[in-house]
């Protein structure tokens, strides 16, 4: 088994965690709203022969510092160039992108955006989220409410019904263990992306891969985010059967899979 | 099965109080009453100490938050179709949450709840 190692470094004065594993290529892979990097350590371990993966947790997420005022990040724009900055810190290099949900539509924002991303992997990511309301994300950090039981049918109906028990688990975790700043923070960007006139500037190789069950990131706006991907040098599209809006947790074994074949395609 | 009907809700409330995972969701709930609205027909329900019950009355000023949206919407979600978070959602889905969105998000896990007896409910309906 591949050792997954677990490091901080301070970005913006600020420690940050984050884990790493393997050697080759780098890939910076992106955590879902509310999550951390954990939910990608099955990936880590099936590509660690071929690929260096480096994950990090978002500041205010997992064990990484929040921001002064202990807050979190609020927009895309930020959170890319957040990680930006994170990945010229522990990166160094070009890298390819990854990322699911919130963290999908982060990967195709940093490919239409900065210059050292060499090819992007979109899961369940789209340009244009607006799918959750201001009364919604205000409610989240409200005294009298709590995520991790207003949030848990919600969140497990987004899971696949070929989820291993493992993701399924975990993503129950997810739940329970919330830091609802961290997820408003998260949903808020998420709600008001709207990267559509972007996508127009993606020319590096992109993945977009959509689990069948999702219904928040339905399969209709990933293919509209796919139709506006007409510059990037290659564009493929691949269905999940069974799986929902968290693949990378849900089947660690086909994602990784699905990944490799796309980048021995795209010789990345 | 007409989900429109007041049997049909009656039914579903007998179904519901005999149903611990739903008694124990709604067991902090005090007289939490909630509208559903289906096309122009209305019915109020009430949460309160782990119990759900209809109310006898067309008077919805004292409902604390309404469901409403159109029949066929709602067909979905009665029969678990479609998940309820979907059916609400702002971008997705026709069933609109107005009101107290505090009382509604505080029975959240009780409304998911009353949607699984139902699917179950019209599930055995059908199959009858």
């Amino acid at each position: 088994m591949p050792e997954i190692l677990g490091r901080y470094v301070n970005i913006r004065g600020r420690r940050t965690y984050f884990e790493t594993c393997g050697d080759g290529p780098a890939i910076l892979a992106i955590h879902t709203a509310g999550r951390e990097g954990r939910q990608w350590q099955g990936v880590m371990e099936l590509l660690a022969s071929r690929y260096r993966v480096v994950v990090p947790d978002l500041p205010g997420h997992g064990k990484s510092w929040p921001l002064a005022g202990n807050e979190c990040l609020q927009d895309a724009h930020d959170i890319a160039q957040w990680l930006r900055d994170f990945a010229a810190s522990v990166i160094g290099d070009s890298f390819i992108v990854t990322g699911c949900s919130l963290g999908g539509n982060l990967s195709l924002l940093m490919g239409a955006t900065f210059g050292e991303v060499r090819g992007v992997v979109s899961l369940q990511g789209c340009d244009f989220t607006p799918t959750f309301t201001d009364t919604a994300l205000d409610l989240m950090t409200h005294p009298q409410v709590s995520l991790m039981h207003a949030n848990m049918d919600f969140s497990m109906s987004l899971v696949g019904s070929k989820s291993t028990p493992e993701g399924r688990a975990f993503s129950e975790w997810g739940v329970l263990s919330i830091i609802p700043v961290a997820q408003q923070g998260d949903l808020r960007a998420y709600g008001r992306c709207d990267i559509r006139s972007l996508m127009e500037k993606v020319t590096v190789p992109v993945l977009l891969a959509h689990g069948s069950e999702d219904w928040l990131a339905s399969r209709e706006m990933v293919e509209a985010t796919k139709e506006r991907l007409v510059n990037a040098s290659l564009v493929r599209m691949v269905p999940l059967p069974g799986l929902g809006h968290f693949p990378h947790l849900e089947d660690p074994a086909r994602v990784s899979e699905m990944m490799l074949t796309f980048f021995d395609e795209a010789g990345l | 099965m007409d989900i429109s009907d007041g049997t049909f809700w009656d039914e579903l409330v007998e179904a519901a109080n005999g149903d611990p995972d739903l008694r124990r969701k709604c067991a902090h709930a005090r007289a939490c009453t909630f509208a559903v609205k289906i096309d122009d027909v209305q019915h109020m329900l009430e949460f309160h100490r782990g119990t759900l019950r209809r109310l006898e009355t067309r008077d919805l000023t004292g409902a604390r938050f309404s469901i409403s949206g159109p029949k066929a919407e709602w067909q979905k979600v009665i029969t678990g179709a479609v998940p309820y978070a979907r059916a609400i959602n702002v971008f997705h889905g026709r069933l609109k949450v107005e009101g107290d969105a505090l009382a509604a998000m505080w029975t959240t896990p009780a409304l998911w709840q009353l949607w699984r007896v139902s699917a179950s409910l019209s599930g055995s309906m059908t199959h009858a």
